[in-house]
């Protein structure tokens, strides 16, 4: 299949679309949007292809911004900085990569692989290694895969430069490239692990990109309607709508570098009388309906504005928004064993068996 | 000249007057010497060769270990780790080094150039970048010539690597490589910025190592013949005595990564009635006689054993122990304006202006 040149159509409905599969974290798209939009204007165009079409001996970085999202909002991150952390990979691994992609599609770093694109002329794959968003590095497809947890590059506005060059496992990984990060500031462009196109072949998580931007144009296309959006997400991917209500209270509190808490709602039309917590670390983790677990990672908990149908961040969400909580089903990686231990309840510290909401 | 072969007994030595040169930091080179004998035991033999005999394109390699020494003694680095950091700067650079050199002669980091070029068959050359020990990353005649501070590597026993790529000055490479080195658990092994031969003949302070082989030589012998190990001293080093007395009182902090504090001596001997005191951070930084300032960094303030002529550390003094303070003249480089905007005593929060006991 040939490469397929994105309009900033597109991206506009990537923005909303990763938003949704960021379940609550991976830091609003709003600012890579607006990179993009720039970069556009400039005259820079981004393609998007399919893992398939590489060479199995090709090279691929991924790219990911890494750090506070708070912190992201007063240092920006620019295009060119995310392009650099790509360049430095290069020049220490001696190779040149084929074809860039994401980490994570859900939230901001969705969009960032294509800021460096746009600067380094390469091709972005329609795949990502989580599939949504998560907070911490070993939660990917990759680890789930057993794949070489190094090395990694970390770069910052100022022309700070770091490799991790080896770690023995993935939270190690976390752990140096966590510190380097938060010395930098509390942001930093990474490029992640070099991947092998077989290895993206093998262990990706494939169409990412495409789903991403087609969940965003339902629901743009349902608001110039004044359609249902959330329902509009539903008819193009097979979720379940898991509660309406509203926020009656949010706890927040923000702990080894993560923001944890929890969200309570209360039920509204169908659910009336009915109340639901939802418990976060970055991401929505597990969500209680009436204090029994409903759905939890790796299913995805999406909470969206029930009239705009765009996602509620879990560090904006606040009291009295009216919202509508519906469930994605998960990359299948991480429903094998060795995929839920890595990002299953337990790998965030809930002692209850992983039950998903599309099982029964 | 003709690289010289190091014997063991020079590294014994060496041991010793490194610990002199380490002014109370740079932690023990007992460790250090412990894995020499063991390397020697197995046939590894180290040579040394004078800064004077590189080619200016030759690369060569600065090694130290960072860290907190506390968790030195119970992480003890082995001498392949400090190896390892060498071959990952190669790898990472493609230079191929010529030499390896100590970042710090003081303390226990001066043998750990003699531990690395023991397993890749380089010579140690004969210079360090502090004359001395110091404890953080800026203060070394390289940073005050203004040379680049990057590349960096660290690596742990583990297994663990990064590399600092680039940073924009020296007090940031300071920053980044301590974080990652906290991360390993608060030791790693180090191998700094390479440096061309030229610049090691223009900014590197030579014939360090030479200098504390003679001071442990000179230490060892009077200890072997009952004579006053500090006169030896100072009849190999153009030093001066200033002090002689008994520790009243420590005070330490570890604060910040560092250790800090102050002892106070009571005079004996020739200084009775004269009460000292010396502030420390890792390092001897200010000595201060009757409450005047007498001695300060970078004029090298050693306190020595009376008895054994050893160095005494700032993580070991104790109350009791009977002492003599002496002063060794610094490297000329820390003795310009910009020198002393490095290592003067407001480099370390003092606002007295640097005056040395040497002038």
């Amino acid at each position: 299949m040939s490469q397929r040149e994105l309009s900033l159509d597109d991206i506009e409905a990537l923005a909303v679309g990763a938003w949704v599969l960021g379940t609550g974290g991976g830091g609003n798209p709003y600012l890579p949007l607006l990179n993009m939009r720039a970069l556009y204007r400039d005259g820079h165009r981004v393609r998007l292809m399919d893992a398939a079409d590489l060479a199995d001996d090709d090279w691929v970085g991924t790219v990911a911004n890494m750090g506070a999202p708070l912190v992201g909002q007063e240092r920006l991150t620019d295009s060119l900085t995310l392009a650099r952390a790509v360049k430095l990979m290069e020049r220490h691994i001696g190779h040149r990569f084929a074809a860039l992609m994401s980490m994570e599609i859900g939230g901001a770093n969705g969009v960032r692989p294509f800021m460096a694109a746009a600067h380094l002329d390469l091709p972005v794959l329609d795949s990502d290694t989580m599939g949504r968003a998560y907070p911490e590095a070993q939660m990917t497809s990759v680890s789930v895969g057993g794949l070489a947890p190094y090395p990694l590059t970390a770069v910052d506005v100022r022309g700070f430069e770091s490799i991790v060059h080896k770690v023995p496992t993935w939270k190690w990984t976390e752990r140096v490239a966590r510190k380097i990060c938060v010395e930098y500031g509390s942001v930093a462009a990474t490029c992640q692990p070099p991947r092998t196109a077989a290895e993206v072949k093998q262990w990706g998580i494939h169409g990412t990109t495409t789903k991403a931007i087609a969940i965003g144009q339902a629901v743009r296309e349902a608001q110039r309607r004044h359609e249902d959006p959330v329902a509009a997400i539903l008819s193009v991917e097979p979720g379940k709508l898991l509660f309406r209500g509203k926020v009656v209270d949010v706890a927040r509190r923000a702990t080894e570098g993560f923001l944890r808490g929890i969200l309570k709602l209360d039920g509204l039309d169908d659910c009336r009388g009915s109340a639901m917590t939802i418990n976060f670390q970055n991401e929505w983790i597990v969500s209680f309906r009436d204090g029994q677990p409903l759905a939890m990672t790796p299913d995805l908990i999406c909470v969206l504005d029930s009239v705009s149908g765009e996602a509620v961040g879990s560090e904006t969400i606040r009291y009295g928004q009216r919202v509508t909580v519906i469930a994605l089903p998960p990359p299948a990686v991480f429903l094998s064993p060795r995929g839920l231990d890595t990002v299953g309840p337990r790998a965030f510290g809930y002692d209850i068996d992983f039950r998903s909401v599309f099982d029964s | 000249m003709p690289l010289r072969d190091i014997t063991l007994d020079d590294i014994e030595s060496l041991a010793v007057g490194a610990w002199v040169l380490g002014t109370g930091g740079g932690g023990s080179p007992y460790l250090g010497l412990l894995n020499m004998r063991a390397l020697y035991k197995e046939g590894y033999r180290v040579q040394l060769m004078q800064p004077g005999d590189l080619a200016d394109d030759d690369w060569v390699a600065a090694v130290s270990n960072m860290g907190a020494p506390l968790v030195g003694q119970e992480r003890l680095t082995d001498s392949r780790t400090i190896a390892r950091a060498v071959s990952l700067m190669e790898e990472h650079t493609r230079h191929r080094f010529r030499g390896i050199m100590a970042l710090e002669i003081g303390g226990g980091n001066s043998i750990q150039p003699l531990m690395a070029a023991a397993h890749l068959k380089r010579p140690v050359i004969d210079a360090d970048m502090m004359g001395r020990a110091y404890p953080e990353a800026q203060m070394t005649s390289v940073a005050v010539g203004d040379l680049q501070p990057c590349p960096l590597t660290t690596v742990d026993v583990r297994g663990l690597e990064s590399v600092v790529e680039s940073v924009p000055t020296w007090k940031w490479m300071e920053r980044v490589s301590r974080k990652i080195c906290v991360e390993y658990g608060s030791i790693a092994s180090t191998c700094k910025a390479p440096r061309t031969g030229a610049e090691v003949k223009k900014w590197g302070i030579p014939g360090t190592t030479t200098k504390a082989i003679a001071i442990g030589a000179a230490v060892r012998e009077a200890q072997r013949k009952h004579e006053d190990p500090i006169a030896a001293i100072l009849s190999v080093e153009p030093g001066k005595v200033l002090y002689s007395g008994k520790v009243v009182d420590v005070e330490r902090r570890a604060t910040e990564g560092f250790l800090r504090g102050r002892t106070r001596f009571d005079g004996v001997d020739a200084w009775r009635g004269a009460s000292m005191e010396i502030n420390f951070q890792n390092e001897w930084i200010v000595a201060w006689l009757d409450g005047q300032p007498i001695a300060m960094s970078p004029d090298l303030i050693c306190v020595l054993d009376s008895v054994s002529g050893e160095a005494v550390g700032t993580e070991t003094i104790r109350y009791g122990q009977r002492v003599t303070v002496i002063a060794l003249p610094p490297p000329e480089v820390f003795l310009s304006p910009k020198g002393l905007q490095h290592v003067g005593p407001r480099a370390f929060g003092y606002d007295i202006e640097f005056k040395s006991v040497f002038a």
